[in-house]
């Protein structure tokens, strides 16, 4: 079903048309949900990174666009270093040192800090540091109640 | 037997804010550390390794400067941050994966670790690439 409309899918994905995709979606999908102006436009970048029939121009700036975001793109490892020469970006990453007498802990408390940045960022949010901070903190308080009981 | 949240706070103001610990510890009156240096590293550099261990070596990378004055958060719970984004020299070539952090002395080379850590989501470096600990980035001591 999807075929039948490809010329008009990697038009409205190179355009980032949003109403376009929401009528197209409608047609080929009528069951699933439709995202929000902002959702579509995410799913938009995230479908150009993937998309080979879309222009690698479009697809890299789709790459730097979802990066910059803190969202994950979909765009082929080794496509990566030609789309960052067009367009660079800036890659974030959280930081995590846990010192703790007891390597157990450490390890511990490091996961599940590790999995609560992993979290924010399949939400979208990796670059919002207040939020991420509070679910790392929450993850660690978490850990260590799991261990110690306190 | 645990450490104090108090004392987890001292001594990680002490060190990374060269904040007197009352009545215990003053920073250094002889050749202070003005900065604590930040650096990436491609695999754990471990306990008994040094900031040269492991470390990326995409073109253009440099260690960061953090300032112990103002650069860090005053310690909570245990825990100090970056007070903002710790940027690093953007990539001319190269690549590698950025999996861990350190911080450590000045001096380049095989200065020593204060407290490393891995990076979360890693970073693939190379060309065209700002790696970027954000202000989330995370140490701690329990």
């Amino acid at each position: 079903m999807l075929a039948h409309y490809a010329n008009e899918l990697v038009g409205y994905l190179e355009a980032v048309d949003v109403e376009g995709m929401r009528m197209l979606w409608g047609n080929v999908a009528p069951h699933m949900p439709l995202h929000d102006d902002a959702g579509m436009v995410v799913a938009i970048h995230m479908a150009r990174t993937q998309t080979e029939a879309v222009r690698f121009k479009h697809r890299a700036y789709s790459h730097a666009w979802l990066i910059e975001r803190g969202y994950p793109s979909l765009l082929p490892d080794e496509m990566k270093p030609r789309a960052h020469q067009i367009y660079p970006v800036i890659s974030s990453g959280v930081g995590i040192a846990v010192r703790s007498k007891y390597e157990e802990v450490r390890f511990a408390v490091e996961g599940a800090m590790r999995d609560a940045v992993l979290d924010a960022e399949a939400a979208g949010r990796l670059t919002d540091a207040p939020f991420v901070k509070a679910r790392m903190a929450e993850a660690r308080s978490y850990a260590v109640k799991k261990l110690f009981g306190r | 037997m645990s450490i104090s949240d108090t004392t987890e706070n001292a001594i990680l103001n002490l060190v990374y804010s060269a904040t007197t610990w009352a009545n215990y510890a003053i920073n250094a009156s002889a050749s202070p550390e003005t900065n604590i240096v930040v650096a990436l590293h491609t695999a754990d550099p471990t306990d008994s390794g040094t900031q040269s261990s492991s470390e990326t070596t995409y073109t253009s990378y440099a260690r960061a400067n953090v300032a112990r004055s103002t650069g860090w958060t005053t310690s909570s719970a245990g825990s100090v941050s970056p007070a903002a984004n710790i940027d690093f020299t953007a990539g001319t070539g190269g690549s590698g994966t950025i999996n861990f952090f350190s911080t450590g002395k000045s001096g380049g080379g095989t200065s020593p670790i204060l407290w490393s850590g891995g990076v979360s989501p890693t970073i693939a470096a190379g060309n065209g690439v700002t790696p970027r600990l954000t202000t989330a980035t995370t140490i701690t001591l329990d």
